[in-house]
């Protein structure tokens, strides 16, 4: 009889010492069921990587249509503005973060003992590859991290890369902003089939590109997100001006959503392919 | 008038100087290019330099004609658009204008809020200067609209849904002539050169106001149509400049003063000599903030306000000094 | 010959009345004074002569037609005014300060043509000016500047003059210079009301004098008549030594009566 009751007894301890442990310890004995996330990218990556029902809150942005490529998915989620005290009503046994996003509530939400897994803006697909990686193991589902990355890999080889001289393109943003050499967009640009002006230019990262610097050395393709609803400002009025007009129109423009390069996951092949069949296109109209 | 003549060609030397400015500096060979008709030549420098060449030159000119216009209504010295916040509440009418989503379905709506703002800033003044027609009052009063504009201008950019608004503040602040373009100039065009045309008619009711109010009027002068030809005429000018350029401050301060002593401080031929004084000195320092700016541009209001606010300190001391 | 006249002339503010005047006249060749105590209205009805302040109840008319209804330049040509303080906002010339006198005549955006010219020149001489044409009026002794804001008015060769105290602050050879020159333009053809503080003065140049107390006129006569003991001592509250020199009467303010 003392022997059954000592058989049950360690269960017994182990499940008491399971409330009473503090949630990091939790998340090491099985898959993160609430998790978090305070940040576009992650929130993207979660939604291709684990079910809604594990999903506890994401960012704000991801049911915003222009900054967010996942608006459908996120839709019902309860969504949070980075705030700890926001963050600890969810009771969250993951949070994935931004490395250098809401730094106070990352390390208030550290602080108070809560598993957070924080990530890079990735710089080149190497970087997407071991990011999914990163978030598919904090959330338990390394094989499907994998697969993800292996199809957004597979995509970007399918693209045909041109015979000859490669064209090349700019990606220009509200206020002049150009995506130089050393960022995601750059790596894009490339696996369509394009070399980046920008880069050429010495820019490195994420830098203003002077409009008539851009317009003294043209790409041969304009990349350009115009499709945001709400165009008031003097940034996005930039990229109207009369002489950006002129030198790129549509036959030289390409419109991408800038939802799609910010972030690295499916949204990286999606921007790719559109640019790498405006690339065709192109090609096909100069023959 | 030989200085008239002088000042108009300074303004065009410095005009065709800034047209062979690039974005690192001196670079004469695009305005080379645009002579043989050369494609790139003539998109930068139609399309790019002169714009800016010619903004500076309209907004300056403007500038300076609306300062010596107002300094000759207030008879004061100290008067001018940007100090006496006319400028900062042209920007409050243009932020609250364009951010709104009003400029896009009215037409010339950006200019038409810059000039309702100023309208309002100068209407606000010239009823305190009635009350009390002290420098002093007037100038604290314009210091506290500046303040007021300022931060309701702040504001309104920061309860704009964009994104890109709040930083924004930068720009209708401190002004700025790059990357504007034909269209901005074609918008402003018309109301600053209704605006001039007013304000220059203004040229015989202030010499005549030299004398003050009464002696005015008895010479003939409707103070009334006066005070409503300059004020009107400065708030158009000033406020479509300010709807396309952003603030720029302390041009009309300085020229006028400048100016002065070389037309025997008469305030009729100073309106005439402001214009390609303000034309002049606007030319000149967007020159030398592309000479001096390097990769970061320096905004233009920036530099006026390093010249200009030493030379308005120093000026008060002078005035002080005299009138003990 | 012109004349300014102002009927039943009444201004009122804050409920009193302060101007309530039957009639004031001043014509073309007479030197009128407009003389009284402090507070008796002399420059608000100066300036409604000038058409500067509105009536609450009467009129004002130049040569029978109201100066209401004159064309604003016409009025500026034909009445001058010559306010009290004369400060100019700017330092500008003395010429182009007389000069202004010529506005009224020049069409717009005219500029002045040698007729303009002539008649600031004779202004200045009229005036004793012309050695000072060339100085800036802030660096103007007290007396230069009387004698050059009176030379505005007169360069826009206007038929009616109105001047507020025009030798005020100005020491006893400077008042005798001006009223003598003013008893000369009368003498040429001009109608010159002017407000004079000093009795002696305004007794021995004017050719009429306005009585004015409480804003209603006391007398109004040439100086021989209404300058009698019982007038001035309502008027100013004093008593005066008088005697005669040269045909010409004079009048001394002697002591303050209790």
């Amino acid at each position: 009889m003392a022997g059954r009751r000592g058989a049950l007894l360690l269960p017994t301890l182990v499940l008491l010492a399971s409330f009473l442990a503090p949630p990091s310890a939790q998340a090491q004995t099985a898959k993160p069921q609430r998790i978090v996330s305070l940040n576009l990218c992650t929130d993207q990556l979660l939604l291709e990587l684990v079910g809604r029902e594990r999903i506890a809150s994401v960012s704000f942005l991801a049911t915003d249509p222009e900054f967010s490529a996942v608006v459908d998915q996120a839709a019902g989620i309860p969504p949070n503005r980075g705030l700890a005290e926001e963050i600890v009503g969810f009771d969250p046994d993951l949070v994935l973060a931004h490395r250098f996003a809401s730094r106070q509530s990352v390390e208030a939400l550290k602080r108070l003992g809560y598993a957070v897994v924080e990530i890079d803006l990735p710089q080149d697909l190497a970087a997407v590859r071991d990011q999914i990686a990163t978030v598919a193991a904090a959330v338990g589902e390394p094989a499907r991290g994998r697969a993800l990355a292996d199809r957004i890999e597979a995509r970007l080889a399918a693209l045909p890369q041109p015979a000859g001289k490669r064209p090349t393109a700019a990606i220009y943003e509200p206020s002049g902003y150009a995506f130089g050499a050393n960022s995601l967009a750059d790596a894009i640009l490339r696996a369509a089939g394009f070399d980046n002006l920008a880069a050429e230019l010495g820019i490195g990262g994420y830098a203003r590109l002077g409009l008539e610097t851009l317009l003294a050395s043209p790409p041969d393709m304009l990349v350009v997100d115009d499709t945001a609803a709400d165009r008031r400002s003097m940034a996005q009025q930039f990229l109207d001006h009369p002489a950006l007009r002129r030198r790129f129109p549509d036959g030289s423009r390409i419109a991408v959503p800038r939802r799609l390069w910010i972030c690295g996951g499916s949204a990286v092949a999606e921007a790719a392919t559109l640019l790498s069949r405006a690339r065709l296109e192109r090609e096909s109209r100069r023959r | 008038m030989r200085a008239l003549v002088l000042l108009w060609s300074l303004t065009g030397v410095l005009a065709l100087l800034s047209l062979c400015m690039g974005p690192t500096g001196f670079a004469p060979g695009i305005v080379a290019q645009a002579l043989d008709g050369e494609a790139t030549g003539r998109l930068i420098l139609f399309e790019l330099r002169l714009p800016r060449a010619l903004l500076a030159l309209l907004v300056g000119g403007t500038l300076g004609l609306a300062g010596a216009t107002l300094q000759g209504l207030f008879r004061n010295p100290l008067a001018e658009p940007g100090i006496i916040g006319v400028s900062g509440c042209a920007a409050l009418g243009a932020v609250i204008a364009f951010y709104s989503g009003l400029s896009a379905s009215i037409p010339l709506g950006l200019p038409l809020g810059g000039v309702l703002g100023a309208l309002l800033a100068i209407a606000l003044l010239l009823a305190l200067a009635a009350r009390d027609a002290r420098i002093s009052t007037l100038l604290l009063a314009g210091v506290a609209l500046s303040a007021l504009a300022g931060a309701l201008t702040a504001l309104a950019l920061n309860l704009s849904p964009n994104p890109y608004a709040t930083v924004e503040v930068v720009f209708w602040l401190l002004g700025s002539l790059s990357d504007r373009s034909m269209e901005h100039v074609l918008l402003a065009l018309p109301f600053m050169v209704v605006g001039s045309a007013l304000m220059l008619f203004c040229g015989r009711g202030l010499e005549a106001l030299t004398l003050g109010e009464d002696t005015a009027t008895s010479l003939g002068v409707s103070i009334r149509r006066l005070r409503s030809l300059a004020v009107i005429g400065a708030a158009l000018a000033v406020g479509a400049g300010v709807a396309v350029t952003g603030a720029i401050g302390f041009v009309g301060l300085i020229v006028p003063h400048l100016l002065r002593p070389l037309v025997g401080h008469r305030p009729a031929p100073l309106l005439w000599l402001s214009i390609p004084g303000g034309a002049a000195l606007t030319l000149a320092a967007d020159i030398a903030v592309r000479l001096i700016g390097g990769a970061v541009e320096l905004r233009l209001g920036v530099a006026t306000a390093l010249i200009g606010a030493p030379f308005f300190l120093w000026l008060v001391l002078r005035l002080s000094r005299r009138a003990a | 010959m012109s004349h300014l006249t102002g009927h039943q002339v009444r201004i009122a503010a804050h409920g009193r009345d302060i101007i309530n005047v039957a009639q004031a006249s001043v014509c073309g060749g007479e030197l009128v004074g407009l003389i009284g105590p402090n507070g008796a209205g002399k420059t608000t009805l100066l300036r409604a002569m000038a058409h500067l302040t509105p009536l609450q109840g009467g009129s004002m008319a130049l040569d029978g037609v109201a100066m209401g209804s004159l064309d604003p330049r016409e009025r500026a040509r034909r009445v001058a005014y010559v306010e009290q303080s004369g400060a100019a906002a700017w330092p500008v010339s003395v010429a182009d300060l007389v000069g202004l006198g010529r506005l009224p005549h020049l069409k717009a955006l005219a500029k002045q043509g040698s007729g303009d010219r002539d008649a600031v020149a004779a202004a200045l001489a009229a005036t004793g000016c012309q050695h000072l044409a060339g100085r800036s009026v802030d660096t103007l002794s007290s007396g230069e500047r009387s004698r050059v804001l009176l030379a505005r008015a007169v360069a826009g060769k206007p038929e009616i003059l109105l001047l507020d105290e025009p030798v005020a602050a100005l020491d006893p050879a400077q008042q005798l210079a001006i009223l003598t020159l003013l008893r000369d333009l009368a003498g040429q053809g001009l109608g010159i009301l002017a407000v004079l503080h000093d009795l002696p003065l305004a007794a021995r140049f004017c050719h009429r004098l306005i009585l004015l107390k409480n804003g209603q006129v006391l007398a109004d006569g040439s100086p021989q008549i209404v300058l009698q003991d019982q007038m001035l001592a309502e008027l100013f509250g004093i008593e005066v030594e008088s005697g005669e020199r040269d045909g010409q009467r004079w009048v001394l303010p002697w002591r303050a009566l209790p």
